[in-house]
């Protein structure tokens, strides 16, 4: 039972010290894709094109917390 | 934790051991082997059938139509081929090679993007029973939401750029290219080693991103679901559930997104991959 319980604790302090830094990264990202589109408007396109591509890297190193969290809820005993 | 929890236990992982389990037809087992090969036929199989012959079929059927003028349908599909093909592909390799490479990447995106969007479609599949009754059961599953068929992908890619890196530069001399020249000799082993370590996780990361993107918005929709059991008596069931399914069906709109982000993320760094091992300018 002990060991159920540290698996569920380590499982809800892993995703959520593993969401921190992708959080802080995904808003620094989208708000320097913003001020880039307010200086060139033309450039919008490539911009939000470049943006998404940097969201969809920096999301999945959150998701890498998020599969050993999952391993942790339903794999320990 | 959940006081009366009616409805037996829920476990929302539990749901996709199905798919990989072979599937039994009138009584025959569809289980193949070959030699070690595992090939018998499973869920997450015919998921990705489904998809390769939606995708041949409706490419198909629109080509066979084309004329000067296009149709909509024919529109519709130029404007995604022009899209991959300024955007995804030109964007990152340049001269025949774009060309060369443009239809796997094209092939990938589209394969990926049906598949994505097929696991938000609930198919029959037969009865369900519960409390005695049963009505007819639907599941919604992506084939993409497992681990096997992402790690198959991204080994696609992952042994595409290699061998097509080795083919254009020469063995000794794309090696070579690994390690930038102006590093001072005793360096490059060690940056070789990181270099390498990097590939290795480059083909970790694209199977992992897909998988981990995909299984979590199905994990959110079982969740949301799971609720709907843990609830302790009718009244709730009656108030609760609507916000419940209203929950869903935003999730399910947002993995619409997810769905469409993941291919183009997968497609494009696919082709990063490889142009960066063609074209290396070190």
């Amino acid at each position: 039972m002990e060991n159920k319980a540290m698996a569920l604790a380590a499982a809800g302090f892993c995703m959520g010290v593993g969401a921190l830094g992708p959080g802080i990264g995904i808003g620094y990202l989208v708000g320097k894709s913003v001020e880039g589109i307010a200086r060139q408007p033309e450039a919008s396109g490539d911009i939000r094109t470049t943006m998404f591509i940097g969201v969809g890297v920096t999301e999945a190193v959150a998701l890498y917390a998020l599969v050993v969290s999952i391993l942790l809820i339903f794999v320990a005993k | 934790m959940s006081s009366g929890a009616e409805g037996g236990g829920f476990e929302p992982t539990a749901e996709f051991e199905h798919a990989v389990k072979p599937l039994t037809i009138g009584g025959h087992t569809l289980e193949f082997h070959i030699g070690p090969l595992d090939l018998s036929i499973s869920t997450t199989v015919v998921y990705l059938w489904l998809a390769a012959f939606l995708v041949g079929g409706i490419c198909y059927l629109i080509a066979r139509r084309a004329q000067k003028v296009p149709n909509r349908k024919q529109m519709a599909f130029e404007a995604l081929y022009q899209y991959v093909e300024d955007n995804l592909v030109g964007a990152v390799m340049h001269g025949k090679i774009a060309a060369a490479w443009f239809p796997y990447i094209l092939s990938l995106f589209v394969f990926i993007l049906f598949s994505n969007l097929i696991g938000l479609v609930p198919f029959f599949l037969g009865l369900g029973e519960f409390g005695g009754i049963s009505f007819p059961a639907f599941r919604t599953y992506a084939a993409t939401s497992n681990i096997n068929v992402t790690v198959g992908l991204a080994l696609l890619t992952f042994l595409l750029t290699h061998i097509s890196g080795i083919r254009a530069n020469g063995p000794i001399g794309y090696f070579k290219g690994w390690v930038p020249g102006s590093a001072p000799g005793v360096l490059k082993p060690v940056l070789f080693v990181i270099h390498f370590f990097s590939e290795m996780f480059r083909l970790l990361s694209l199977a992992v991103r897909l998988y981990a993107n995909l299984l979590a918005g199905h994990i959110m929709i079982l969740i949301f679901y799971a609720l709907i059991f843990m609830l302790p008596s009718v009244v709730f069931l009656v108030i609760l559930s609507p916000l419940i399914e209203a929950g869903v069906f935003a999730v399910s709109l947002f993995e619409i997104f997810v769905a469409t982000i993941q291919a183009y993320i997968f497609a494009i760094l696919s082709a990063v991959y490889i142009g960066g091992a063609i074209q290396q300018e070190h």
